[in-house]
This record gives structure tokens, C-alpha cells and sequence, in this order.
């Protein structure tokens, strides 16, 4: 067997989920290979955070819908995770001697490749979710758990009370130790948010899962099972404060709001200039074109788009055409898609290459919404087609092409 | 066919003197274009999307920018075990003579030599196009030629230098070359003159080349080209798609222009030949509340405040509230002030024009900002 080097730390990215709750945007595909920001998935900011903290090695566990995942990551050259002996590896689930199994849970995900990581001896392991948009330095959380001398550290964020109780809540002593989780609380006792980001100190994790793995009635989970059996036992868990901005992206309205973010100047989340670079793979495209016609205001725009049209407020990803008197506001347009002339999308996203037709309307702004429970984001999923002058309500989530009018 | 038996030749410094601003500091081929690419990107391009994968850059001097560029070739998929892309600097196989671009080709004599390709195709790199080579390589067969020299149809471009203006027979074997003739000025006649590349068996390729230099006959035009074609079976491919060459800063400034033609994005940005270039990972360009961008071509990470039309505006630029820059090409990362006003200007990558300035050009004498300035 090949003999390799010892790495300090391994990184472990969940990416296995379905993200059901993004509905026909993960039809096809994992979550965290869903567009973000213009030219990015959601997967470029963990991996990219590892790089940028020094953690060559990424173990990337998937299940769900692995193509493009897979297909995105390649050798990890983008964000140079292609080295001789490290780099990024995907992470599926395989057959074993004693048969087949999917990842069951977090823990079991992390349990089934043991021998993987075993590999590279580590002191720390680290556990992260590839559906956080968010920019963080690893290595000053790895040495706040090394000064703890801690057996784990969960990184936490302050939540506003009011949405506390959709959080866990990790209960701490005035050191920074936990004494208590409180996975969504009625009444949470403090606002100190788990983030699902974890280290752990490797043989302390390793003995865990083992055992873990062996109880019938565990559902596998790091939350659930593993993290509440080590405080049982007394291990040191810490909580480690994260400062920053870090969003959730497992929603529709989540995925909308953090992409909006990234127009708001007064939101903590630079993606522009050297330091601590998102990286991810480029489109081989032209620049942007804006033409005569356009408006363009308060937008991101990627490589390879042709706007005709009037853009606000929107973030549009690689290679979209906006057509000729077309609106498009409040809104994403993932990659490639076409949106023809005078058609009109407002508070929608709009998935990759689908085509929507001239004349057509996606969506609504709230203030024409009488009822405002039936106002929300209105998504097309990928590679469909919107018909002439058809309408698409707002919140509607569309599976199938819709016709439009006749020639 | 693929292009897998062919080895490719690029000369990165061959028309450097056209466009001194511009080439002070680096070599032609590496002279920005288009907001994201270099000149170099589309010789290369045309190369490996005809499945050319071992290409030599030949360079003579000023080459730190090009290597800077050029990497180990990844972003052109020319990284490779066998083949690949291969800088050929100066002085790399300890020769000394160097001093026009047939000893520099003497000099990789070795390179050549040991390449296992049977055919050359050889390149400058002045030139915006986008070619499928498999067709001028199936009329070389067809036509059993020894040589096969791409040409265009047109004016010849402002500022070349020894154009190579040719006449064809119907088959389009060609039987007459001069270099810059003086009647009938190529600068203001439609006429058939060489573009960009030449096609051949690398053994002929060698003979000529060791031929010439051991006459001391060092001018390529016109030892290796003129004082050979008569001898040998000597055809032209006649390329018809969107091309430029640039040969002068207005040259340079038109093609740029002519990229605001969505017929020429088409024809120039093919999506089944794609233009490679080196990948920076800029986020997506910004547009502030109250800008305004009409007709410009903008790549990505910059951060437009300002009003913007018919622009190259190229990666990382920002250009700051209440500006006014109006046909002008802004290389990477120039940060122009606010309430700064520009007209024709090129201003070259990092540059700094600061706030309240006015600088104003003409449409056929833009002004030229050289590198790093600050104004």
C-alpha cells in the first residue's frame, strides 16, 4: 500500500443530501452543485475555504444526483486540491465485504470511509455542510480546539432570538464549553447557533462512530446521536464563535436572499480582490456584452451574457441572453438561460438553460400581490421552456414546460 | 482528421515593432485583447481545437508577460505528459544568435527535430480569428503541396510590415509573391496577401530553414518564403471568416471595436471552437445603482459606478461614480476615478486615473496610457 503522507487536519464535506426543499433546482442535481452567485455553485465556498485555511485534503461525500457534482470537482485543479499525494476526492457510497449500504446518516457517511481517512493519520478531522454560503478561516477554529485541548469544537453564530428555535442551540459555560444542545427549541435559552460546521480531535471521532455504528436504534446523525452521546460521556466540546456572514442556502427564499446579498454593499460578504478567493471553474466564454438598448442597474453579471434588456436588482450567471425590451428584476438567471424579447421576470429564478418565450411573465413584485400568502419566489427548473406571452405566478414552482400562445 | 500529427510553431515576437506602446514590455502575442484575452489566445485556440497538442511558442525577447500568460499551458489543455506546450526562449540551448526570427527558429532546431509529428504548422500571433485547420490541411492533401500559406482577401491592415501579397491560379496554387510592391498600394487596393499561417512536412520545413541560415539568408519573408516558393508546390488557403490583424495602434483599436458586432462575437467566439485563456476566478462584474453601460463589452470583476459606452472594459476594472468614459479600451484592473471623463483612450493594465481628470483622444488617434501610470 501506498504510503502517505501524514496530514494534520482532513476536511469532510457532506454533499450527499437531496435538498428537497429547493424542489426542481435539485432534480437533477446535489445541492451543492447548484449555481450561486453568478459564476459560482455552492460547493466553491467550502472547498474553497479549505484551501484558503490550509486543509489540502477534502474528502467530498456524495449520494444524491453525483454527476455534475462529480463532473464540477474533476481533479479539484481550481482550487488546486490536485496535488500527488492530497487533494479533493469524491466519496460515494460503495460495496463491501459484507454488502452494499447508502450513507445512512452524517455519522455513517463519516463512518463508512474510516479507512479513508485512516489513511492520512490525522490529528483533526473536519466536518463541514456543502449547503453554507459563508467565508471562513478553518485553521483559527482548529487552533482555538487545539488550545481547548477539546475533543470538539462546533462552530456557533448568533441568531436573532426570534429565529432561534429553527436553529440548534448550543448552551455554553462561560469558557466556551457546551453543557447542553438544544436541537430547535421552543424556548431557546440562548441564541448561540449551531452552524454544522464540526472538529473533531480524530481517535476520539473514530471511536465514536465505531460505537455509534453498532447501535440498532441510531439514526447516524451527528446532531442526533453522535454529539449528544459524547457530552453524555463528559468529553470537552467547545463552542467556537463564528463572526461573519454565514447563510443557510437550503431554501428557495434562502438561496434568493443570499444571492441578493451579494448586491447588498452593506452585507459583509466581499467576493472581489485576492484575499481569501472563492475559486471555482470558469466559464470558456466572451465578456458580457451590454448593448445600446440595455438598462443594466445594481447587478452581477458573468462571462458570456447578451443583454438587450432591462436588468435590476438581479444577479445573472454565464452565457444568459436578455432580449430586447425584456424585464428582468429582483431576479437569479442561471447559466445559459435565454429569456426573449419583452419578456418580464420579477422576484423568480430561473434555472439553468431554460428558455423562456417573448412576451412571457415569470413571477410578481409583493406590491402587486393582493394576498400576500400567495406571493413568493416563482422558480423554473432547468432546461424548460416558458411559451409566448405565458404566465408563471408568483411562488409557483415549475416542473414542466408551460405552452404559450399559438403562432 | 485531427491535427495529432501535427506540430505547431507559434512566434509570440514576430510584429512586436507594428505596435511599440503596446509591445515595450512584453511581446506581441501577449498584448490584451478584448477585455479577457491575450492575442496569443486565438493561434493557440485555433491549435488544440484542431486537436494540435504539442506546441512550441518561439519567443525571441520581452517574453516575462507571455509566460506569465501562457503558464504550462492548462488553460489551453496543452499541460501534458507528451506534448504539450513548450516555451523556447532565448538562450535555452545555450546558442547565442538570436537576433532575427530565423536564428531563433535555428536555434529550436532540436525541438523540432526530436518532435514525432510529421507535419509543422507554423504561426504568428498578431492575428484575431477563428479557424477550423482541418480544412486547409485536407486542401495541402488534396493539392499534394509542399507548402500551404493561409491568405485573406482584402486592404491590407494599416501598419504591416512586408505584407507578402500573392497571386493564384484558379486551383489556388500560387504564382507570384512580392513583398510590399509598390504599384498598386495594398494599403488602399483589395488584394490577396499571406495571413497568419504556414503548412508543411517538418523535413522541408528543416531543409529550407538550414538552408537559408547556412547562406546566412536570415530574412524569413524573404530568403525562407520568396527565394523558395518557385521551386516547390506552393499553395494558398484562402480564409473567409471575421479576421484582423493588428499591425498598428489603430488597427489594434478597430478590432477591438468590431468585437460591439454580434456577427463577428458569433463568428470570433464559436461555441464549438471556443477562445481559451488564462483563468483568473474574478467574480462577476458589478453594476452600482445609478451606472449606466451601453454598447461595451465588460469582463468580469469589475465594479462599474460610473457611465460607460462603446468600451472595452476589461477584467478587474473599476471605474467610479460620475465618470464618463466613452469609446475607449481599459485594460485589466485600471481604476478610473470619479467624475474622470475619457474619450478615446487606451489605457493599459493598472493604471490610475484619478478623480476629476479629462483626458480626450480622436477616433483615429486614440491616446495611449502606458502600464502602471497613474494620471
Amino acid at each position: 500500500m501506498q504510503n502517505y503522507p501524514k496530514q494534520e487536519v482532513v476536511a469532510m464535506l457532506l454533499a450527499g443530501g437531496q435538498g428537497s426543499r429547493l424542489g426542481v433546482l435539485t432534480q437533477n442535481i446535489a445541492k451543492p452543485a447548484v449555481p450561486f452567485g453568478g459564476k459560482y455553485r455552492i460547493i466553491d465556498f467550502p472547498l474553497s475555504n479549505c484551501v484558503n485555511s490550509g486543509i489540502d485534503e477534502v474528502g467530498v461525500l456524495t449520494q444524491y444526483q453525483p454527476l455534475v457534482l462529480n463532473e464540477y470537482i474533476g481533479t479539484g485543479q481550481p482550487w488546486d486540491l490536485d496535488g500527488i499525494f492530497e487533494g479533493v476526492h469524491c466519496l460515494s457510497p460503495y460495496q463491501q465485504i459484507n454488502g452494499a449500504a447508502w450513507y445512512s446518516g452524517t455519522a455513517n457517511a463519516i463512518y463508512q470511509n474510516i479507512n479513508y481517512i485512516d489513511r492520512y493519520r490525522p490529528e483533526y478531522v473536519v466536518i463541514l455542510s456543502g449547503d453554507h454560503i459563508y467565508k471562513m478561516d478553518y485553521s483559527k477554529m482548529i487552533a482555538e480546539h487545539k488550545k481547548n485541548k477539546a475533543d470538539c469544537t462546533i462552530a456557533s453564530i448568533e441568531v436573532p432570538l426570534a429565529e432561534a428555535s429553527r436553529f440548534g442551540i448550543l448552551n455554553t459555560n462561560p469558557d466556551g464549553s457546551i453543557y447542553e444542545f438544544d436541537e430547535k427549541p421552543a424556548v431557546p435559552k440562548s441564541t448561540n447557533a449551531s452552524m454544522g460546521i464540526y472538529v473533531f480531535t480524530w481517535s476520539k471521532l473514530r471511536k465514536y462512530l465505531v460505537e455509534d455504528a453498532e447501535k440498532e436504534e441510531s439514526s447516524h446523525d451527528f446532531g442526533k446521536d453522535v454529539l449528544p452521546t459524547m457530552l453524555n460521556a463528559g468529553e470537552r466540546m467547545f463552542s467556537y464563535r463564528f463572526e461573519g456572514y454565514w447563510k443557510d442556502v437550503g431554501t428557495i427564499d434562502s438561496l434568493w436572499e443570499a444571492n441578493m446579498d451579494l448586491l447588498d454593499p452593506n452585507v459583509p460578504l466581499d467576493l472581489s480582490g485576492e484575499k481569501d478567493k472563492i475559486y471555482s471553474r470558469n466559464p470558456v466564454m466572451p465578456p458580457q456584452y451590454i448593448s445600446q438598448t440595455a438598462k443594466i442597474q445594481n447587478a452581477l453579471v458573468a462571462d458570456g451574457c447578451n443583454i438587450y434588456g432591462e436588468v435590476e436588482f438581479s444577479v445573472l450567471f454565464a452565457g444568459v441572453t436578455v432580449g430586447v425590451g425584456a424585464v428582468v428584476k429582483d431576479s437569479i438567471i442561471m447559466p445559459g438561460a435565454v429569456i426573449e424579447d419583452n419578456a418580464v421576470i420579477q422576484y423568480a429564478i430561473i434555472g439553468e438553460n431554460a428558455h423562456i418565450g417573448s412576451g412571457a411573465v415569470v413571477g410578481k413584485r409583493p406590491e402587486d400581490v393582493e394576498d400576500k400568502e400567495q406571493w413568493g419566489i416563482a422558480v423554473v427548473g432547468g432546461n424548460l421552456k416558458i411559451g409566448k406571452n405565458a404566465v408563471v405566478a408568483a411562488k409557483k414552482m415549475i416542473y414542466n414546460d408551460v405552452e404559450g400562445d399559438c403562432e | 482528421m485531427k491535427g495529432t500529427n501535427i506540430l505547431g510553431l507559434v512566434f509570440p515576437n514576430v510584429n512586436d515593432i507594428c505596435i511599440p506602446e503596446l509591445t515595450s514590455k512584453r511581446a506581441i502575442g501577449s498584448v490584451p485583447f478584448g477585455g479577457k484575452y491575450r492575442l496569443i489566445d486565438f493561434t493557440l485556440s485555433n491549435f488544440v481545437n484542431y486537436g494540435i497538442d504539442n506546441v512550441g511558442v518561439v519567443a525571441e525577447q520581452k517574453f516575462a508577460s507571455l509566460m506569465d500568460h501562457l503558464g504550462t499551458g492548462k488553460a489551453w489543455d496543452l499541460s501534458k505528459r507528451r506534448g504539450g506546450l513548450t516555451l523556447l526562449s532565448p538562450y535555452s540551448l545555450g546558442n547565442e544568435s538570436f537576433s532575427t526570427t530565423m536564428e531563433c527558429m535555428y536555434n529550436v532546431k532540436g525541438f523540432i527535430e526530436k518532435a514525432n509529428e510529421e507535419y509543422v504548422l507554423i504561426s504568428t500571433s498578431n492575428t484575431v480569428f477563428n479557424f477550423d485547420y482541418s480544412k486547409m490541411v485536407a486542401q495541402h492533401t488534396d493539392t499534394n503541396a509542399d507548402i500551404t500559406f493561409m491568405y485573406v482577401h482584402g486592404k491590407v491592415s494599416k501598419g504591416a510590415i512586408a505584407p507578402i501579397i500573392i497571386t493564384t491560379d484558379t486551383d489556388n496554387k500560387i504564382t507570384d509573391m512580392v513583398i510590399n510592391p509598390r504599384v498598386g498600394n495594398p494599403n488602399e487596393a483589395e488584394c490577396d496577401y499571406l495571413f497568419s499561417s504556414a503548412f508543411m512536412k517538418k523535413e522541408l520545413f528543416l531543409d529550407l530553414l538550414v538552408d537559408c541560415v547556412s547562406r546566412n539568408a536570415l530574412d524569413f519573408r524573404r530568403n525562407f518564403i520568396l527565394d523558395n516558393f518557385k521551386k516547390l508546390k506552393v499553395y494558398g488557403y484562402e480564409f473567409t471568416g471575421y479576421y484582423s490583424s493588428i499591425t498598428s495602434l489603430d488597427t489594434y483599436f478597430k478590432s477591438n471595436m468590431s468585437l460591439m458586432d454580434p456577427l463577428v462575437r458569433a463568428d470570433l467566439f464559436n461555441l464549438d471552437r471556443p477562445i481559451f485563456t488564462k483563468v483568473r476566478d474574478d467574480m462577476p462584474s458589478k453594476y452600482g445603482l445609478g451606472s449606466s453601460v451601453k454598447n461595451s463589452l465588460v469582463a468580469q470583476g469589475c465594479v462599474i459606478e460610473g457611465e460607460v459606452e462603446n468600451c472595452i472594459i476589461s477584467k478587474g476594472v473599476h471605474i467610479g461614480k460620475g465618470a464618463k468614459v466613452a469609446n475607449c479600451i481599459i485594460m485589466q484592473d485600471t481604476k478610473i476615478g470619479e467624475n474622470a471623463s475619457l474619450s478615446y483612450v487606451i489605457c493599459d493594465k493598472d493604471v490610475v486615473i484619478k478623480n476629476e481628470r479629462a483626458l480626450m483622444g480622436y477616433d483615429t488617434y486614440p491616446i495611449y496610457i502606458a502600464k502602471d501610470n497613474i494620471v
